[in-house]
C-alpha cells in the first residue's frame, strides 16, 4: 500500500511541478470569471444575465470537459508514459520497490487527480462569480452544478484511460500526443457523417453531465451509457498494463 | 558470507539476435563485483534484467532470497542502482529528486537525504535544478539515489563513463570505503578494466552475450598474469567461437 | 501469478461483454429523438395533410394572443392554402393564402378585399422533394452539437399502438444558445411578435411551410405589433420547454406542441410569467385538397419581385 501510496504522490508531484498544471488551473479559474463578466457586459446592453447567469457554471463545464481536460489529460498521459521513457526517468522507478501494476495504476490515479482538481477549481471559481455577479441561485441548481461536475469524472476517467492506452504504443510523448487528438477529433467528427458512431464512442460522452441536471434522463439511459464508459475503462486498464508490464525499459 | 544476489540460468534474446544466453553467478556480501565485457557484450542487459527493468525469457533472479518475479517490492527494498546512464528529472531540484526517491522506503530516517547528498559532495547544489548540473554532478546525483535506501547491494552501470581522472579516483574511493565500512556489496559493469581494477575482489566476463568467467579474483587470475591477459585469454578462449574475429583491439 | 492474468482476462472480457451489451442495447433502445425524427421524415413524406394549429401566449395567465391556423398542403399537386386567425389587442384579424396556378395569393389583415399576387419562378412553383427536410449534413451537424440533450427525450408506448415522445428542459437544462435567444426575443417587444411567428414553427421543426407563409405576410402586414406584450427587461429567463409529440401507428405525427415558458420583470417592477404554447394537429394524410380562390371580378395586386426579396420557399 505504501509503494501505491508514494507513487501517487510523486505522480501528482510531477504533474504539479509542471507549468502545463498550473496553467490549465489557471485557465479553469480564468474561463467561468471571463464567461461571468463577458456575460455581465452582455447583460447590460441586453438584459440577458438572468438567462445566462446561471448558466456560467454549465457553460464552463462543457469547455473545461470538451476541450480544456481532454488536451491536458492528453498531455499530461503522454508526459508520464512514453515522455519518461524517452526522458529515461521511468526507470528511476522502476528500480524501486514497487510493483509494475502499482506504479501504473499511481499513474492512472495521478491523471484522475489531476482532472478533479481541475474540475473543481473550475467549479469553485463559476460558483463564486456567480455568486458575486448575479442573484443568488435557487438551490436546485446548486446541486444540479455540484452533480455535473461530479459525475463528469466518469468520461473523463475512460478519456484518460484511452489516452494512455494509446500512450503504450509510443516511446515518444510528442508522437503519443499527436495521435491522441487525431484520435479524439476524428471520433468528435466522426457522429457527424455515422451518427450510430456516437454510441459506441467513447468520447462522445464528455458532455455526460447533461444527462444529469435537473429532470435529467432515464435509467436506462444513464445506465447504458455509464456501462459504456465503465467498459471502455476496464479493458483501456487492463490492456495498458498488460503492456507496461512487459516493457522493457 | 551472505549471498545477496542469485543468477539462475538467465537468458534475454532481443529481435535482433543480441542479448544474454544462460548467465548464472552470485553476489555475496561485501563483494566488489567488476562486470567487464566490450561494448555490446550484454552488460546492460544483463543489468536490466537483474532490476526487472527487462523480463528475462527464462531463468530465475534471487535478491536477499526473494524471487525478482513473485516478489518484486521486497527483492529491491535494499538494493541501489544507476543503470545506462545518470539520469534524473531535470525540472526537480538534486534535493526533490532524492525526495521522489525516499518516498518508496518508508523506515528511511529523515536526516538521510542530507546524509547521501553530503557523502556525494552534492550539499552545495541541493537546491538548484538537476537540469543545470554537470555530466560528473548527475552521476553523482544518481549515486546519491542509489545510496539513498542503505541499500546492502548496488548495481552501477559504467559508472565511470564521462569522469575525470579525478572524479574517476573520487569514485573507486568511494566504493571501496562504503564496502569496507558499511558492508554494501557492488556490482559494477564497465568495459574498461583499468577504471575498476584496483578495488575489485571479484570479476565477471561478459562476452557475445555469454558469461565466459565468473569467479573470486585471486582465485581466477593467476599470479603472474594482469588482469588484461586475463580478459583477452578468457575473451579468446570462450566458447568455440570463430577466433578471426575476435582481435584484441577491440578492448578499447 | 496464473491467478493475475485469469484476472485481467476476466475484467477485460466483462468490458467487452458489459461494451457490447449496454452499446447495442443503446443502439436498439427507443430513443424518443430517433422516433420523433422518423416520424417527421415519414409525415413529410405525406403527399398532403392538413395542420390546424393554435399559437397561445399568456402572460401571467392572461392571454394576450390567440392565434388559428389551419393550412392545407398537397405535393402532388403543388397547392396550398393557410388560413390564418389572429387575436390580440387590437382584436381579431383573418388571413388567408393560397398557392395555385404556379403563384401564391395572400389576402387579410387590414384590407380584406385586395388580393396581393406573388408569380412564382419555375424552381419554385414545385414542391421538391427536399423542400421540407433540412440537408442531411445539416441534420447530422445539428445532432453532433446537440450531444446528449437529445438523448433526454423520452418515449412512450400509447396503448393505441401509437408512441408520445416527450423533451423536457428546465433549469441549468436549456442549452445557452437557446436560453439566449429566447431571452433576447421576450426582451424585446419589437423581436417578440415576429418570435411569435417563430415559436410555431420552432415547436414543429422543418415544417417550413408554415413559417414561411406566415413570414411572408408578416412583411406585408406590418400592423401586426399591436400585441400586449410586456417588455421584460430585468432578470429575463427561459424557465422551461417542452416539447411533445403524439405519433399514431403509422409513423405519422398526429399531435405535437411545444411550450416554453419565460420569466421576467418589467421597467415598472411587475413579475411576468410569459407561457408560450404552440400545438398542431395534422390530419387528412394523403387525402387533403387545398382550397382554392376565385380571383375573377376581385381587386389583384401584384407583387413586383426585387432581387432582394427572399424566396418564398427557401
Amino acid at each position: 500500500m505504501n509503494a501505491l501510496l508514494a507513487s501517487w504522490r510523486n505522480e501528482v508531484e510531477k504533474l504539479w511541478l509542471r507549468k502545463r498544471t498550473k496553467a490549465v488551473l489557471a485557465l479553469a479559474v480564468l474561463i467561468p470569471v471571463m464567461f461571468t463578466l463577458g456575460i455581465g457586459f452582455l447583460g447590460r446592453a441586453l438584459g440577458l444575465s438572468a438567462a445566462l447567469g446561471r448558466q456560467v457554471s454549465l457553460i464552463t463545464l462543457n469547455v473545461v470537459t470538451g476541450f480544456l481536460l481532454p488536451l491536458y489529460l492528453f498531455m499530461a498521459a503522454a508526459d508520464l508514459f512514453p515522455g519518461e521513457t524517452s526522458a529515461r526517468t521511468m526507470k528511476l522507478m522502476l528500480v524501486r520497490p514497487v510493483t509494475r501494476a502499482k506504479l501504473f495504476a499511481a499513474k492512472v490515479l495521478a491523471l484522475g487527480t489531476a482532472a478533479a482538481a481541475i474540475l473543481a477549481a473550475a467549479g469553485i471559481a463559476s460558483a463564486v462569480s456567480g455568486l458575486l455577479s448575479f442573484s443568488a441561485s435557487p438551490v436546485h441548481e446548486w446541486t444540479d452544478s455540484l452533480i455535473a461536475y461530479t459525475v463528469s469524472i466518469v468520461p473523463l476517467a475512460a478519456l484518460s484511460l484511452i489516452a494512455v492506452w494509446i500512450a503504450m504504443f509510443f516511446a515518444n510523448s510528442a508522437a503519443a500526443l499527436g495521435s491522441m487528438i487525431l484520435v479524439y477529433a476524428a471520433a468528435k467528427l466522426l457522429p457527424v457523417m455515422f451518427p450510430a458512431f456516437a454510441i459506441w464512442s467513447p468520447f462522445s460522452y464528455t458532455d455526460w453531465h447533461t444527462l444529469w441536471v435537473g429532470a435529467g434522463a432515464g435509467t436506462d439511459k444513464l445506465l447504458q451509457s455509464f456501462f459504456i464508459l465503465i467498459a471502455y475503462s476496464m479493458m483501456a486498464y487492463v490492456s495498458s498494463v498488460t503492456r507496461f508490464e512487459r516493457k522493457s525499459y | 558470507m551472505e549471498t545477496l544476489l542469485e543468477v539462475q540460468g538467465v537468458s534475454k534474446r532481443f529481435g535482433n539476435g543480441r542479448g544474454i544466453g544462460q548467465v548464472s553467478f552470485d553476489v555475496k556480501a561485501g563483494d566488489i563485483v567488476g562486470l567487464f565485457g566490450q561494448n555490446g557484450a550484454g552488460k546492460t542487459t544483463l543489468l536490466k534484467t537483474i532490476t526487472g527493468l527487462c523480463r528475462p525469457d527464462e531463468g530465475r533472479i534471487r535478491m536477499f532470497g526473494c524471487d525478482l518475479n513473485t516478489h518484486y517490492e521486497q527483492a529491491m527494498s535494499r538494493v541501489g542502482c544507476v543503470i545506462e546512464a545518470a539520469d534524473a528529472y531535470d525540472y526537480m531540484t538534486g534535493k526533490r529528486n532524492l525526495r521522489q526517491a525516499a518516498r518508496y522506503y518508508p523506515g528511511l530516517p529523515a536526516s538521510r537525504i542530507e546524509e547521501v547528498l553530503e557523502m556525494t559532495g552534492l550539499a552545495s547544489y541541493q537546491n538548484e535544478r538537476a537540469k543545470h548540473y554537470s555530466l560528473g554532478m548527475k552521476q553523482r546525483l544518481a549515486l546519491a539515489a542509489a545510496l539513498l535506501p542503505e541499500p546492502r547491494l548496488v548495481i552501477l552501470d559504467e559508472p565511470t563513463n564521462g569522469l575525470d581522472i579525478e572524479g574517476m579516483v573520487e569514485l573507486r574511493q568511494t566504493i571501496a570505503r562504503l564496502a569496507r565500512e558499511e558492508g554494501i556489496a557492488f556490482l559494477i559493469s564497465s568495459h574498461m578494466l583499468s577504471h575498476l581494477e584496483p578495488i575489485v575482489t571479484s570479476i565477471g566476463i561478459l562476452h557475445r552475450g555469454e558469461l565466459v568467467r565468473f569467479g573470486r579474483r585471486f582465485e581466477l587470475v593467476p599470479p603472474d598474469m594482469t588482469l588484461e591477459d586475463y580478459y583477452l585469454d578468457a575473451i579468446q578462449s570462450g566458447k568455440g567461437e570463430d577466433l578471426h574475429e575476435r582481435t584484441a583491439g577491440k578492448l578499447a | 501469478m496464473n491467478q493475475k492474468w485469469i484476472k485481467r482476462g476476466a475484467v477485460f472480457g466483462i468490458g467487452a461483454a458489459l461494451l457490447l451489451g449496454s452499446g447495442l442495447s443503446a443502439m436498439a433502445g427507443t430513443s424518443g429523438y430517433e422516433t420523433y425524427k422518423t416520424a417527421i421524415k415519414q409525415t413529410h413524406a405525406a403527399s398532403s395533410l392538413t395542420n390546424q394549429g393554435r399559437i397561445v401566449v399568456t402572460d401571467n395567465g392572461k392571454t394576450i394572443v390567440n392565434a388559428k391556423l389551419e393550412v392545407k398542403l398537397n405535393k402532388e399537386k403543388d397547392t396550398l392554402s393557410a388560413n390564418i386567425e389572429l387575436t390580440g389587442a387590437s382584436g381579431t384579424q383573418t388571413f388567408q393564402a393560397y398557392k395555385q396556378d404556379g403563384k401564391m395569393v395572400f389576402v387579410g389583415g387590414d384590407d380584406t378585399d385586395t388580393y396581393h399576387v406573388l408569380p412564382l419562378a419555375e424552381d419554385e412553383q414545385r414542391f421538391g422533394d427536399g423542400d421540407f427536410d433540412p440537408p442531411q449534413h445539416a441534420e447530422q451537424l445539428m445532432e453532433a452539437l446537440l450531444g446528449n440533450i437529445k438523448d433526454l427525450a423520452t418515449v412512450q408506448e400509447l396503448p393505441s399502438g401509437g408512441k408520445q415522445t416527450t423533451l423536457h428542459l428546465s433549469g441549468s437544462q436549456i442549452p445557452a444558445i437557446v436560453q439566449a435567444a429566447g431571452s433576447l426575443a421576450a426582451g424585446h417587444m419589437a423581436a417578440a411578435d415576429k418570435m411569435m411567428a417563430e415559436g410555431g414553427q420552432g415547436a414543429q421543426q422543418g415544417h417550413g411551410m408554415m413559417g414561411s407563409s406566415s413570414n411572408a405576410m408578416m412583411s406585408m402586414h406590418p400592423s401586426l405589433k399591436d400585441f400586449d406584450l410586456p417588455a421584460l427587461t430585468k432578470d429575463v429567463k427561459v424557465e422551461d420547454i417542452r416539447l411533445d409529440a403524439d405519433i399514431n401507428k403509422d409513423q405519422l405525427v398526429e399531435h405535437q406542441q411545444g411550450q416554453m415558458i419565460v420569466r421576467g420583470t418589467d421597467e415598472a417592477g411587475q413579475a411576468h410569467e410569459v407561457v408560450i404554447k404552440a400545438s398542431f394537429d395534422l390530419s387528412g394524410f394523403g387525402q387533403t385538397t387545398p382550397d382554392t380562390v376565385d380571383l375573377t371580378g376581385k381587386q389583384v395586386v401584384t407583387i413586383e419581385r426585387s432581387e432582394h426579396m427572399p424566396h418564398g420557399h427557401r
